[in-house]
């Protein structure tokens, strides 16, 4: 910090390149808001992870009794996320070879255009078509009375992230030249030959990236999954029962955060939490860059 | 041999079966959502809706201050991000465009898109609400949009940034220009597409955001125009939210599918405006 | 075309056999022939029989619809938006739309080369593998009809210490006529050129034309130039086109005689001045 200082007051000193310190201290404040952020969470993990007995990792939520075991969220998150994966990656993916392979460019410039409608649906609407919806049907077609459970959760997630998924999956198959797949039809293999021989081992990266991203996106999202996850602080019984009420992470934050005071162990607890989903986020998203910016490079 | 080829030939009917499938399907979906915020919107939808306040908690009358906290929350969270984003972007493309810096940088950015939205929430909650002392203001919430939109803002002004051919600076530096005539005269000018559609692209996802907002800029009820800078305001997604829990009331159902498609048609002004200056800003900065 | 005519005609290819049904003297037939992109119109009309063994040259400034016609003798431009053809393709006595309801058949029987060189970023071996793996050979033989096309693409010696380097790693010309030895495997009777030599080198292009030679002896090949010097030295026929039509066909010894008509004189005396 003093050396950033320091080296702009050292610029300042020439009047001339006041854009310059502009750009700088422009610069510096985008690089530092992420260490802020990052360091503001760690700051108030503080209280929960300084006290002993507060059972982090176990399967009890109670903060009457300082119980904080964030087992139930934390699977909630991941079953919650392989769900909506199960369901966007593979619809998600053959809907991208389609349209990849459609002769037809209107087709697939309405397609694309449809799907940048669906990223701009925000998740709060996203939460009431599942709680005016969705809810009901799955509760009607699993005879439960209610349908505010981890499978809806997951349906609902599956559809979110499945714009996403499809959009970057799409350019990564189609950035592999049209010439490949025109030699391998020359050679009588059949599309989804081609596909299998030609097109993934081009493509898997950009197509790996793609689901990473879904995958970051799905742990972060908040406001559908907690309007319809039903909010039970518990690890389902049996353990991969999705008809089961469950908790997110992002949920959790959602629902607890205005109710738990300032300062509290319970508040930082929860903020621990939340660091712990940010760690993870931004570790798959930073590695689906990578694999997004390999696809671009080599092509 | 033979049975080989009709197995093989099996296997792509399969794939093509299943690729048409999907496609239907993606569609289905599409058209449900639509479908559904449409009919369900257009039922509440009047001006009336949109120009009278809320009364029974939202039950009943319109949505008129939540329209008017949303546009004022992210309208300024785009003023506030605009001079950081430009500078990041021209700081990363004019000054630093190969070293370590720069892609500490871009890892920022791509760090800062990662960060769930209920995180924005919870750090402007810890960070502005409480150790600055704002309490629950509309202000903080501009300021934490701002910072959500700064990623998008800067990564799409970089772009145009690093799109304006060489030959242009290397020709204006030819004339003796300073580097900050050349940034004036021929970066500006060229980019400025860029930092317009990035703000109007961030400004279409920043008005639905809800968990960033609902613990630091909100209120649900009793809320009118701000007098200062640490009010509260009531938004549409807050409201949404609110209206969403109360689902086994219609009336209440109602007023939130009216909000929703008020919400989202804003959204599409915001994206439709972007696509239609990239396309006209496009032409205008490749003619002149 | 009789059920039995077709089924007796795959079993001959998947065998790999070289004979050929005697009383073909075409290996296609093109008749009442026009090609359209959206309303465009390409070709018009054209009919024209390319014979069973030798090499066939489409010569022809560019923009005439060579390349076109080409892409239409192994379907392979149904993959292009709004390609669409009138008239009649029969390939072995097989029209090839209404005898192929599946157009892989087709593909195998007819080899296409394009113009740019496209190995599959794997090895050497994997390529030639690429039209093979779904006949289900056993790794030996598979291995010989890979040698053999190798040989018969005059690349064996260049590449037999190398089949697991990255095909990437060869030179153009060893690329473009992998490309071909690829096309080998499946032993079509047809092979079609796409400019083969147009994106290589003048000493690699002659490899390619003297493998294209010693090719014609045993298959039928098409081949689309606009380089009149090298139609000479590889061509048994030659099929000029102007805007979409033939201007005159004929044999070498024709076609480069002064016996031709006055659009084909210019246009090859044209060129040899250029040269």
């Amino acid at each position: 910090m003093s050396t950033l200082l320091l080296s702009q007051s050292k610029s300042l000193s020439r009047p001339k390149d006041a854009v310059k310190v502009y750009c700088q201290i422009s610069a510096m404040l985008s690089v530092l808001i992420v260490a802020i952020i990052l360091g503001t969470l760690l700051l108030q993990s503080g209280p929960v992870l300084s006290l002993k007995d507060t059972g982090l990792f176990t399967t009890e939520w109670n903060p009457d009794t300082g119980q904080y075991g964030m087992v139930p969220m934390v699977f909630g998150s991941v079953f919650v996320m392989s769900i909506a994966i199960l369901i966007a990656g593979p619809l998600g993916l053959m809907t991208a070879i389609y349209i990849s392979e459609t002769r037809s460019s209107r087709l697939r410039r309405f397609i694309k255009s449809a799907l940048e409608l669906l990223t701009g649906i925000p998740s709060i609407v996203y939460g009431l078509i599942g709680v005016a919806y969705l809810n009901v049907w799955v509760a009607d077609a699993f005879d439960l009375q209610s349908g505010r459970i981890i499978l809806t959760a997951g349906i609902l997630l599956g559809i979110m992230v499945l714009p996403t998924f499809l959009t970057l999956a799409e350019d990564a198959i189609s950035s592999v030249p049209l010439k490949f797949r025109e030699n391998a039809k020359s050679l009588g293999l059949y599309r989804h030959e081609v596909f299998k021989q030609v097109i993934v081992p081009q493509a898997k990266a950009g197509i790996a990236g793609a689901g990473l991203l879904a995958i970051g996106r799905a742990l972060g999202e908040t406001m559908a999954v907690m309007l319809v996850i039903g909010s039970l602080d518990r690890l389902p019984s049996p353990l991969f029962n999705p008809l089961s009420s469950g908790q997110t992470i992002t949920s959790k934050l959602g629902r607890e955060i205005g109710e738990s005071a300032f300062g509290s162990v319970h508040f930082s607890a929860l903020v621990f939490m939340s660091l712990i989903l940010v760690s993870i986020t931004i570790t798959l998203t930073l590695i689906s860059q990578y694999f997004l910016l390999r696809k671009n490079s080599r092509v | 041999m033979f049975r080989a080829v009709n197995k093989r030939h099996f296997a792509e009917k399969c794939f093509a079966l299943t690729t048409r499938l999907s496609l239907l399907l993606c569609a289905a979906v599409l058209l449900f959502l639509l479908g559904s915020i449409l009919f369900q919107g257009i039922g509440a939808m009047s001006l009336e809706f949109l120009f009278t306040p809320a009364r029974e908690f939202g039950k009943s009358g319109g949505i008129f201050y939540q329209l008017f906290g949303s546009l004022l929350i992210v309208l300024i969270g785009a003023l506030l991000v605009l001079p950081l984003a430009f500078g990041t972007a021209l700081f990363r493309n004019a000054y630093n465009s190969n070293s370590v810096i720069a892609r500490v940088m871009d890892q920022s950015l791509y760090a800062l898109n990662a960060i769930p939205s209920v995180t924005y929430g919870i750090f402007g909650l810890i960070f502005f609400v409480n150790f600055l002392g704002a309490g629950i203001s509309w202000f903080v919430g501009s300021v934490i949009l701002a910072i959500m939109m700064l990623p998008t803002v800067t990564l799409s002004t970089s772009q145009a940034m690093a799109a304006i051919p060489k030959i242009y600076n290397e020709n204006a530096a030819a004339l003796g220009l300073a580097k900050k005539d050349i940034i004036r005269r021929v970066t500006l000018p060229q980019s400025f597409h860029g930092v317009v559609t990035g703000l109007l692209i961030s400004l279409a996802r920043a008005i639905g955001e809800t968990a960033p907002i609902m613990f630091i800029a909100t209120a649900f009820s009793g809320v009118k125009v701000p007098n200062s800078l640490v009010e509260p305001v009531s938004t549409l997604p807050t409201h949404i939210l609110e209206l969403a829990q109360q689902s086994t009331d219609p009336q209440a159902l109602q007023n939130a599918w009216g909000a929703s498609l008020t919400l989202i048609l804003l959204a599409a002004i915001f994206s439709g405006l972007a696509l239609f200056l990239r396309r006209r800003l496009n032409r205008e900065g490749r003619s002149s | 075309m009789t059920a039995e005519n077709t089924a007796s005609h795959l079993t001959l290819i998947e065998t790999g056999s070289q004979a050929h049904p005697e009383e073909l003297t075409s290996s296609i037939q093109i008749d009442g022939f026009s090609a359209y992109y959206g309303k465009n119109c390409i070709i018009s009309g054209l009919t024209l029989d390319i014979a069973h063994k030798g090499v066939t040259c489409l010569l022809g400034p560019s923009g005439t619809g060579k390349s076109t016609l080409l892409r239409w003798l192994n379907r392979i431009n149904e993959e292009t938006e709004n390609a669409s053809f009138t008239g009649r393709i029969k390939t072995l006595g097989l029209d090839i739309m209404e005898d192929y309801p599946d157009v892989t058949e087709l593909r195998r029987q007819i080899g296409m080369v394009f113009q740019q060189p496209c190995v599959f970023p794997c090895s050497v071996y994997d390529n030639m593998l690429m039209g093979l793996r779904h006949l289900k050979l056993s790794k030996a033989e598979a291995r010989e009809t890979i040698k053999g096309s190798l040989k018969r693409a005059a690349l064996w010696d260049e590449v037999a210490h190398r089949l697991e380097a990255p095909a990437i790693s060869l030179s153009l010309g060893q690329q473009q006529r992998l490309c071909i030895a690829r096309a080998l495997v499946l032993k079509p009777k047809v092979l079609l050129l796409d400019e083969p030599t147009a994106s290589i080198d003048p000493i690699s292009s002659r490899a390619i034309e003297d493998l294209v030679v010693a090719l014609g002896e045993t298959i039928s090949i098409v081949m689309v130039t606009h380089n009149i010097a090298q139609t000479k030295r590889v061509a048994d026929h030659v099929v000029f086109m102007c805007d979409g039509k033939i201007v005159e066909q004929g044999s070498r010894n024709h076609m480069f005689s002064l016996r031709t008509c006055d659009k084909t004189r210019t246009y090859i005396t044209e060129e040899f001045c250029d040269c």
